[in-house]
Parts: C-alpha cells; structure tokens; sequence
C-alpha cells in the first residue's frame, strides 16, 4: 500500500525517485526551479513524463508503455496548484465538482461538509473573485479533498498567502493531513517539520536524501539538504570527540563515529557567531578560522557563508567585509555528530 | 518607395481627384482636348470603337469612356462627376438628369431582349413562355433596372407569369449565372449575348414589342460643349451606326 | 501615452476619412419620411429576412466554429500557421471571390452541390444559400476569437479538473466553454455583424430574390437605382446595428473572475 515512482521529464531536467507509504505525509524539499512542481505534475498524470514508472497499491499508473499511462481523471491523485485553479463557478460548485464528476447524487452535501471543515461554510455562493488569498486556498483544499483523493498533492499550500493567513492555512493543513497519503512540496523546514512524516530533497531535478523527515532535517548530509532544512552543515574528520574541519580547528562533539571517520554536524546559522578578530577568549564556543566565500542578504541580516561554516550579522558589520576576508565563526560546543559515509 | 508614399499622400491631402479626372482645363495646348463620356454598361467595346472613328475625324481630341450602369452614371452626374456627355441606356435615366443636359438627347441606338441560356440549352429552352414552368431555374433583371422593367413589360404583352429564381440588379447578374449554369435560361438584351462568353441567345418572338432606346446628350457642364455636341450628333452618323449594327445594336 | 503633437492633424484626417461618409450618409437622409421608408414592405421584408438568415448563420458559426477554433489551437508550429491562414481566408477574401467559390461548391454544377442536385437537395436561390454565405463570411471571427482566446486561457483549471475526476466532455462544458465566455461572445456578435453585412457573396452565389434571398444590403443595392431615400434608410438602420454591435464586442471588460 504505497505510492512508488520514478519519473524522467528531460525537458524539464528532472529524473527523480520517491516513495510515500499509505496514511503518510512527504514533504518534498528544494529551491524554486529543482523540480519539484514538475514530479507532482507528473504523478498527477496532468505532465506526460519522458520515462515513467508510478506504481499506487500495486497498480501501474505509468510504466514503459506511454500509450497505456492512465489518464489523470482515472488515478485518484488530486493535485492542489499554488494558485488555487479555483473555477469559474460558485464556491459550492468548486467544491462539489469532484463528488460531481464521480457521478455522486449528494455531492452538493458532501461539498457543504467539506466546506464547513475548512471554515468556510459561509461562503458556499460566492464567486471565486469575491474571496480573499486564504479563503481561496481552503476551498481549493476543500475541493481537493472533497474528490477523496488516493493520494493528495500540494504544491507550496502556503505560498502566495500573507503570514496571517498562511499560518492559520498551515493550521488546516496539519489538522487535514492527518491519515492521508500525500506528498506537499515546500522549500521551508519549519513546514516539512510541521507536516511530513517523510521527507525528500530534490536538487537540479533529483532527490539527493530521502527518508524519515526528523533524520533527514536534524542530519542533512549534503550541505544542499543541509540549507534547505535551514542549517549548515559542518563536515571533518573525527578524532578524540572532536570534529577536525579543513584549515585545521576543531569542535568538541558529542556521539559520532570513531576516531578518523568522516562526519558532521548540522548547526542552525542563527546558532553561530561571527567574529572580525581574533576572539580574546574561546568561552563555551569553538572558534573557526574561515575565508568570507559569499555575502547574502537576508532583510534586516546578512548571512555571511564561509567555506566551512555560515554565520548571521548586522548589515553595517557585513559592509566592511568582503570575499575573501578573513572572520572566525564561534560554534556552540557539544553538538551531536553524525556520520557521512 | 518612401518619394512615392510622401507623393501620394501629398495627392490625397491636395486633391488629386480633379487632376486625374482631368477635363480640356487641364491646361493641355489648344486643339488638345479630353472629351469624358458617361456611358451604360451595354455599350462597353461599342463605344470605343466609335470613340476611336470621332478621334480619328477630330484630331487632337480624347475621348475618355466610362462605363457603369445607366443609374449609377446618372447618380453621378447629379453628384458633381465631371462629365461632357451621358449615353444612357433608357429615356427615363436621361430624364433624371434632365436638368444637367444641354438640348434634347438623341436617341442613337436601340436594344432588344433575348432569352440567354448556357451553351448547349441544357434545360431545351425555346421560348419566354418556358420560364413560367418553375422547373426551369430561371433569372431576369429586378423590375427595378430598366432591363427588368423592360422583362416585365415584354412578359406583360407575352401574357406570361414568370416565376424567375432571382431578380438581379444587373445584366451581368443575369449573364454570370446562366453562364456559371447556376440558371438554365435568363433574360437580356441582344447585345449583352453578342459580348458574353460560355451563353447562347434563344430569340423571343415578339421581342420587338419592346423596344429599349439608348439617349445620348451633351452636359450643361462640359467643358467645351460645341465638342461634346460633335460626339452627340457623331453617335448618330453613318460610320456609328454602323459600328453600333455590327455589334447587335438596332437602328432608330 | 500622449504621442507628439503632429499625430494630431493626421489623427483629424484619419477620423475624417471615416466619419465624414457616415456624416454624408446621415446628411442625406429624409428623417422626416425615415420610419414611412424603415417600414415599407420592401423594407421591411429584407430587414425581417436579413434577421432571421443572420442569427440562423451565426449559431451555425457557433456551433461549427467553436469546434474548429479549438482544433486550430491543439495544431502546432507551420501546420497551425498555414491551416489559420486558410482558415480565415474569408476574412480577407473580396466578397466576389467568395460568392464564386461557394457558387463552384454548393451551386447547381458545383462540386457538393452537383451530386446534391442529383438527390434532389437544391441549395441555390434559397434562403439556405443566404445562410452559408453569410456563415463562411462570418467563420472567421468565431475561429479566431476561440483560438486566440484558448491562447491565453492556459490549461491550468482544466489540468486540475482532470485530478479530481472530470472527464474532458465535462471540463470543456464546466470550465473551459464559461471561460471562454467573453471571447465566444465577441466572436458571434462579430459573426452577426459580418452576416448581417454580406453582400458580395450572397449576390453572386445565392441570387436576389425579395423575401428569400434579398437581404436588407441586396434590398439596399436594387433600391439605390430607384429610390435611393428608401436605400438611405435601410443604410442608416444598418449603421445603427454596425455601431451598436461593435459597442457591444469591444465593450470594456468588467468583473472577469480571475483566480
């Protein structure tokens, strides 16, 4: 009882491989661009992937055979777009459409439960034109899961929406979710955390890591992974408790594999200080030297990439640097260490 | 190109229109003169041909024809066209613009209908009293246009009802569908067979009850009307007569 | 934009050069007698079949054109390039030319129309001719509204109708005809207008018959030879109908339902 699939969309540079067991969430992790809108289209059978093998409880729903695929009406994965899609129809009709298509004599009751479970009850004779962005996004999820879909695909639920709106729809989601098959591509942690039982990351087109979502989130083992579960990843050699990273400092740790394996931890950036000078006194961090490698605004912060470690700071400190200069990145000690094979 | 488009527009914005239409004011040298003549479309070719005999006998002059139906002519007269002489394909037309004609009109040649069928008399029309059987798909002139009035009036005096399948407001209305086959037979004038192609003429017995008289008058505002006035009594002269038999048309 | 002041005098001209005939049209006119003119039989007669050939030739472009703007968006590169270019031909086409074509197709000795013949079905000089002559006039603009409308339509809403189970009778009906609603309405007032206008083809191919195949611009064409007041008449209704029709197509877009 699972969703398997493979699927090649050469256009698209996309050639990746996931798997969500029954009653499961997925969060799909990557960038803008990696891919991920483009497998869910896939699975949904609304993209018509290169190459493709989809296997749902054991039926083929694309194989080597692009003439047999089945059609995306016939596979029972609904797919929830960012933008709503939402139908020139009233929002009872949206909803309904899929109890409609299904040929259901109560599918107008069935809408109207639905929409009462996404708070939206009062809302069933408007027009899509006269809801707000996150009234929009609950009858979207209303409609979706109205069709009682197999497997359910959100692509970014919360994106587009104002944080009011996107935190109480993140709300809804998590309560939703719960028991049924779905894959929700995202590229923030805190979602993935929140929602996925699993996760995936995809990067250029593929699923570097996969697996279940606290391990790949807490121990990311690309520095890729690392970024899009919102830390960085520290790698060296172990030797003696310690992690010995390239230029020769080290950081006490806590667990890890034995004496000269290769190993990391994975650090919030917020977790980091950044320091211009030598630092008088280590205190009860472990100091790095690094080579500033990028600058990268982040609103009122600057996120300054070494080629170790990364560290936040105020953007009048970060005017004075530049590639190449020369900090120190104060990393707490004792974090735990994890092996990279 | 763009000396053309910039001559062209400069054209339009000053008005060209009366330069092309140029009359004997055109500032040729004397002697040198256009003679514009309006004439019914039935008299196309015809008329050239005389136009190049009163040329021939006036050295100096051009005769520029125009051809249209003898409505449209006489709407443009009555417009402004600047035009020397009308030769009208019916009295009451000439009427019209009575007021614009210098003298009485001449009446120069005379026409009478035929019946016109495509090549090889598909539907074995003989005679008008054919196109009162509804089987025959049959086309005249609207009673509208002088030759539906004159297809009226001949099926008046014949005692024949047609029941044509279409009421054209032109000859070459009629003409087009007999020839395309689209109708097995139509109604015409005598001349108009004589320039089509892919028709062949069924005379009508008694044809010459109805008689069409083709009026021809010099203008009030030509622009040299002795000229004009020439051309008028030309078209009634032997050597016109002659062209105009040749071509179908009957004497005065 | 406000471009530089020597458009101006050729912007006078260009609006003269339009509107002055109308103006002349309209200067011409005995209002006084305009609705004796309007109502006379003759009148009458061709404005009543002129309205009954032109919405029969309209739903025949809706229901044939629809389809084929749809069939011309799913072509793709030179194959949809050339087949809209035959396509919308009609557009182009001298009215004549196209009298003459429907006349060699659907005529007495015309290809469809010679065996037609030949199983008793005429379709000359019926008010029928009228009606395809003014629906192969007026196809074009029902193609080309579907077609560039399907353009920017995207398949998006219908791609997630497919997910929840619709089959594809269901979405064209649901969702991609009402969004396309605009645009089928543009095109079949359009088609309307076109049809209501056609002269050129309708002489040639379908005759000039008072009450069967003399519509309202043939009426206007035989009356101008004897009493021009009456053709000025029915000019000026047509040029009521004209303007209000293009009002109505190009009206401004209000409330269309975006999300």
């Amino acid at each position: 009882m699972r969703l398997e699939a493979r699927v090649t969309v050469a256009s698209r540079g996309v050639d990746a491989t996931l798997m969500v067991d029954a009653g499961r969430t997925l969060a799909l992790l990557g960038s803008n661009g990696a891919g991920k809108s483009t497998v869910l289209e896939s699975l949904a059978g609304v993209v018509r992937p290169d190459r493709a093998r989809i296997v749902l409880d054991g039926r083929i729903l694309a194989g080597p055979d692009r003439r047999r695929s089945v059609p995306a009406r016939d596979r029972g994965i609904v797919l929830l777009s960012q933008d709503d899609a939402l139908f020139p129809m009233s929002v009872l009709d949206n909803v309904a459409f899929g109890p409609r298509s299904a040929g259901r004599r109560d599918a107008a009751e069935a809408a109207r439960g639905w929409l009462d479970r996404v708070g939206c009850a009062d809302l069933a004779d408007r027009r899509p034109a006269q809801l707000s962005g996150g009234q929009a996004r609950r009858v979207a999820i209303a409609r979706a899961l109205a069709a009682e879909p197999r497997v359910l695909l959100l692509d970014e639920p919360f994106a587009g929406l104002d944080v009011e709106a996107a935190s109480s729809v993140r709300a809804l989601v998590r309560e939703l979710l719960d028991g049924v098959t779905a894959i929700v591509t995202t590229h923030d942690a805190l979602d993935a955390h929140a929602l996925a039982d699993d996760a995936a990351v995809m990067e250029a087109g593929q699923v570097v890591e996969a697996g279940a979502a606290a391990d790949v989130l807490s121990r990311p083992r690309s520095r890729f992974a690392a970024r899009m579960a919102g830390r960085v990843l520290i790698q060296g050699t172990m030797r003696g408790g310690r992690l010995v990273v390239d230029g020769g400092s080290s950081i006490p740790v806590t667990g890890g594999p034995g004496a000269g394996a290769w190993a990391a931890i994975a650090v919030p950036p917020t977790a980091i200080e950044l320091a211009l000078d030598s630092p008088v006194s280590a205190g009860d961090r472990a100091w790095v030297i690094e080579e500033v490698v990028a600058l990268e605004p982040r609103g009122d912060h600057v996120r300054v990439h070494g080629a170790i470690a990364a560290a936040d700071t105020d953007p009048e400190t970060a005017v004075t640097l530049e590639r190449g200069a020369r900090v120190w990145c104060g990393v707490p000690r004792g974090l735990p260490a994890y092996a990279l094979t | 190109m763009r000396s053309v488009v910039a001559a062209v527009l400069a054209c339009a914005l000053a008005g060209c229109a009366s330069a092309a239409s140029s009359g004997p004011s055109s500032g040729a040298s004397p002697g040198d003169a256009t003679l514009t003549v309006f004439a019914a479309a039935s008299l196309t070719g015809v008329l050239d041909e005389v136009a190049d005999g009163f040329e021939a006998a006036h050295p100096g002059v051009t005769v520029a024809t125009t051809y249209a139906g003898s409505s449209d002519l006489a709407a443009q007269i009555l417009e402004g066209a600047p035009a020397d002489v009308l030769a009208s394909a019916d009295e009451e037309t000439m009427a019209e613009v009575a007021s614009l004609v210098d003298g009485a009109p001449t009446v120069f040649a005379t026409n009478t209908l035929t019946l016109v069928v495509p090549e090889g008399n598909p539907a074995r029309v003989t005679d008008l009293g054919d196109l009162a059987d509804p089987d025959v798909v049959s086309v005249v002139c609207a009673p509208q246009v002088p030759c539906g009035a004159a297809t009226a009036a001949l099926a008046e005096l014949e005692d024949v009802t047609l029941s044509p399948s279409s009421e054209e407001a032109s000859v070459t209305g009629v003409l087009g569908k007999v020839a395309s086959g689209q109708a097995d037979a139509g109604v015409v004038y005598v001349t108009d067979v004589a320039r089509a192609a892919g028709v062949e003429a069924v005379p009508i017995a008694g044809a010459d009850a109805v008689v069409n008289r083709y009026p021809a008058a010099a203008l009030t505002d030509a622009a040299d009307p002795a000229l004009a006035a020439a051309l008028v009594a030309y078209l009634a002269g032997a050597e016109a007569q002659a062209v105009l038999a040749d071509a179908g048309f009957g004497a005065t | 934009m406000t471009g530089p002041r020597w458009l101006a005098p050729l912007a006078i001209a260009g609006a003269l050069l339009v509107v002055a005939p109308l103006v002349g049209l309209l200067a011409r006119a005995s209002w006084g007698e305009m609705w004796a003119l309007v109502t006379a039989p003759a009148s009458l007669e061709a404005l009543w079949l002129s309205l009954r050939t032109a919405t029969a030739a309209t739903a025949l472009v809706v229901a044939l054109g629809v389809p084929l703007g749809f069939a011309l968006h799913s072509l793709h590169g030179r194959v949809r390039g050339a087949v809209r270019a035959v396509l919308l031909a009609p557009l182009v086409l001298p009215p004549v030319v196209g009298g003459l074509a429907l006349l060699y197709a659907f005529g007495r000795r015309g290809l469809l129309g010679g065996p037609l013949e030949e199983v008793g079905v005429s379709v000359a000089y019926t008010t029928a001719a009228v009606v395809l002559a003014q629906a192969f006039v007026a196809m074009p603009f029902m193609v080309v509204s579907v077609e560039s409308a399907l353009a920017t339509h995207g398949s998006r809403r219908e791609a997630i109708a497919a997910t929840l189970g619709a089959s594809r009778t269901r979405i064209l009906w649901r969702i991609t005809l009402p969004a396309l609603g605009p645009a089928l309405a543009t095109g079949a007032v359009l088609a309307f207008a076109r049809a209501l206008g056609e002269f050129g083809a309708t002489l040639t191919f379908a005759g000039s018959l008072a009450g069967v195949t003399r519509t309202a611009p043939l009426e206007i064409y035989l009356a101008r030879e004897t009493d021009p007041a009456a053709a000025v008449a029915l000019s000026i209704v047509l040029l009521v109908v004209a303007i209000a029709v293009v009002a109505i197509a190009y009206r401004p877009v209000a409330g269309r339902e975006a999300r």
